[in-house]
């Protein structure tokens, strides 16, 4: 008992106490910003994937090589969400070019496993399942992948607030995010400039290992749709190729007249009246 | 077969004017006209005197050359559909037909409640879940475009069917039926050649009879549990090419071939494990006019099936592989029956197929290689092909159709001497 009150006792214990309150004072403003950033990151995700409870649009896009040759698909999308930053089901019907016109194809996304696709080709009556355990192929030739367009979880990556800026016009804050497992991506790292109003990635930016900006992804146009605002017009730029693609959402609704059960066999099939006229 | 030819597409162009006629009127889309016009040559690499009857050899050096239009009108409506689809051909070099138009699509759907639609007229079908391999889906294929550089779609024939689907969520029905039975398109023996009895003989000196009158039955129940999918396929008809031959006293043909009843049923899974996405199919055919395996003339019963698996490589590549397996039943009976002269086949025939995918420059050049390897017949078959889109409108493909075999009657064997490349330009609008 006496010993234990003793100075000497005392002494080691006030020591690791004091060394633990100055690693938490120095770490903690760290600590909060990035969960603050995950937080916000996690307002932008769903946000711009998770608005409403689904929907559906039209969508031009607009294929450049940066040398003057364009090349243009137009598709009607459509999704309903399963639950908010978890699952999805997404629909897409082609309308041009001309000789994808009536393929379709449905992606049920999984927020924890490999997503499961179907294609339909109309001229073969053929519903094809496809290999689809990567998320970072080309959307249909274009400059988003597969995940640029159903998204990629934020917990997959750390995130730490870099300040204030603006992008658009528009008041953002900038977050740099790293992925946890390099393995799961194609940037070293990435710095999303997230709107403070709509929490839209106004902007992304893209880096490689060697500090290289890859890929550029703006939002050029937002639009208010029954209240919610809705990015109508992206674009999304490789520097290193010049190649650019450009997308403008029309006829946005998030009323969706699709239930999350029927994004089967039939949907690919008959396409909803709605996206045939 | 020329006549009945004729005789089908007549039948298909009545039966599309009158579903033109009959279309239903009401508030509808705009109607969305759409084709292509292409240009296809196929020219041979080795030369074929099969192709000789006696008098003339057909054309050797191109089993294809010709000009072709699609022309399609489709009209959408809130309860149904409207599809008709024309091929305009014009052949460059001789053929009999120099000029030809062929009534590709002509279909009516529609949705009687939200869950069951109907589709009727002429119209493609395709289930099951092999690449390339087919042993539940008996629906009607055409191996000669397959073999004559034609796009992979002309790989399907439309036939007359009346076809209804129920769709509910985890299930789906589909029953097809067809008032007469359309058979797989082997080969007219000009564009390409084909030994079809295994005996030497040319495709002149043997009599096919088609059976017109006979109707086909086909169904398919479908489902899925978790990730995985399955499915179960019933068929009732004709075997889709000519597996028996009968001995007709006065025929003047060497040997008269016609098409025996089948009856067939299957099923399928195809599930993802990991990054692979597998599948596996089986069927047993029960050859009605030779259930026992008496007559050696007319095919025996079998079992067929397949497992296969596909894989994506990441950077746009992608591969698969396929294990096919036919065995035949009643072996002993049909050893001991087989007369001279005529080929014998193994109890159990298996076939190796692979392919190689690669998309590259925005996916507008696409690289694709297929090969089938037949393990016990020592045959095979390598469909290399390049395709390019120019432009949204214009694509270019260059291809090969290399077919071989150690003996002139197996699956591709059959087939010999008829390698060729090909190649395509197409507008589509």
């Amino acid at each position: 008992m006496l010993r234990e009150l003793s100075p000497f006792n005392r002494r080691p214990c006030v020591l690791v106490w004091s060394i633990v309150a100055a690693v938490m004072i120095l770490r903690c403003p760290t600590a909060l910003s990035q969960t603050a950033a995950l937080g916000l990151m996690n307002q932008s995700h769903l946000a711009y994937y998770y608005a409403g409870d689904g929907g559906h649009a039209r969508v031009n896009m607009i294929l450049s090589d940066g040398r003057g040759r364009t090349q243009t698909r137009e598709f009607w999308i459509a999704r309903r969400d399963i639950a908010d930053m978890g699952d999805q089901n997404y629909y897409t019907y082609f309308l041009k070019p001309a000789d994808v016109a009536r393929t379709a194809l449905v992606i049920h996304k999984k927020a924890q496993a490999n997503d499961d696709r179907w294609l339909y080709v109309p001229a073969l009556d053929l519903v094809k399942r496809i290999a689809a355990d990567d998320r970072r192929a080309s959307f249909v030739g274009s400059d988003f992948t597969y995940e640029d367009i159903s998204g990629r979880l934020p917990s997959l990556d750390k995130h730490e607030a870099i300040g204030p800026d603006s992008a658009l016009g528009r008041a953002a804050t900038k977050v740099k995010s790293t992925p946890v497992n390099p393995k799961t991506a194609d940037y070293a790292w990435r710095v999303t400039w997230v709107d403070v109003d709509s929490k839209l990635p106004l902007r992304e930016e893209y880096y490689d290992a060697r500090g290289t900006l890859q890929r550029r992804f703006e939002i050029t146009k937002i639009e208010t749709i029954e209240g919610i605002p809705t990015a109508t017009e992206r674009t999304m730029t490789n520097l290193q190729s010049g190649h650019s693609t450009t997308i403008r959402f029309t006829d946005v609704t998030y009323k969706p007249d699709l239930k999350a059960e029927d994004f089967n066999e039939r949907l690919l099939k008959n396409p909803p009246a709605a996206f045939t006229r | 077969m020329r006549q009945a030819r004729s005789w089908n597409r007549l039948c298909g162009l009545a039966l599309g004017l009158t579903l033109l006629c009959l279309h239903p009127t009401g508030a509808s889309s705009q109607p969305i006209f759409s084709g292509y016009v292409e240009a296809v040559q196929a020219m041979r690499v080795e030369q074929n005197v099969a192709l000789y009857d006696g008098t003339n050899f057909f054309d050797r050096e191109f089993p294809r050359s010709e000009m072709r239009s699609q022309l399609s009108l489709w009209e959408s409506k809130d309860r149904g559909d409207f599809f008709i689809s024309l091929d305009l051909r014009r052949d460059v070099r001789q053929y009999h037909q120099l000029t030809s138009v062929d009534l590709r699509e002509a279909y009516i759907g529609v949705g009687i409640t939200k869950r069951l639609d109907l589709k009727v007229g002429r119209q493609v079908a395709t289930w099951g879940t092999g690449d390339f391999i087919f042993v539940n889906d008996l629906f009607a294929k055409d191996w000669e475009a397959f073999f004559t550089g034609l796009d992979d779609a002309y790989l399907k024939l439309p036939q007359e069917l009346v076809r209804i689907t129920l769709s509910e969520p985890k299930l789906t029905i589909d029953a097809a039926l067809s008032p007469r039975a359309t058979q797989d398109h082997l080969s007219d023996g000009e564009r390409i050649s084909i030994d079809y009895t295994g005996t030497g003989a040319s495709r002149q000196e043997v009599s096919i009879a088609p059976p017109y009158r006979s109707p086909q039955a086909f169904a398919r129940v479908a489902g899925s549990a978790g990730v995985s999918e399955w499915a179960f396929y019933g068929y009732w008809g004709h075997w889709p090419v000519p597996k028996g031959a009968r001995e007709e006293s006065n025929s003047p043909y060497f040997l008269d071939l016609y098409y025996p009843e089948l009856a067939a049923v299957g099923a399928s899974v195809r599930f993802p494990l990991g990054p692979y996405l597998n599948h596996a199919e089986f069927a047993y055919y029960a050859s009605l006019d030779d259930p026992r395996g008496a007559d050696p003339l007319i095919a025996n019963s079998q079992i067929r099936g397949f497992v296969g698996t596909e894989k994506s490589l990441g950077h746009e590549w992608t591969v698969g592989a396929q294990y096919y397996a036919e065995w035949m039943l009643d072996y002993d009976l049909y050893r001991t029956g087989i007369p001279a002269g005529f080929p014998v086949f193994n109890e159990l025939r298996s076939t190796v197929t692979l392919r190689v995918e690669k998309l590259a420059a925005h996916q507008n050049l696409h690289l694709s290689a297929f090969g089938f390897w037949g393990i016990t017949d020592q045959d095979y078959h390598l469909r290399p092909a390049i395709s390019y889109k120019i432009t949204d409108a214009v694509g270019w493909t260059v291809g090969a159709s290399v077919v071989g075999g150690n003996k002139p009657y197996t699956t591709f064997g059959q087939f010999r001497h008829n390698s060729n490349v090909f190649t395509r330009l197409r507008y589509s609008f």
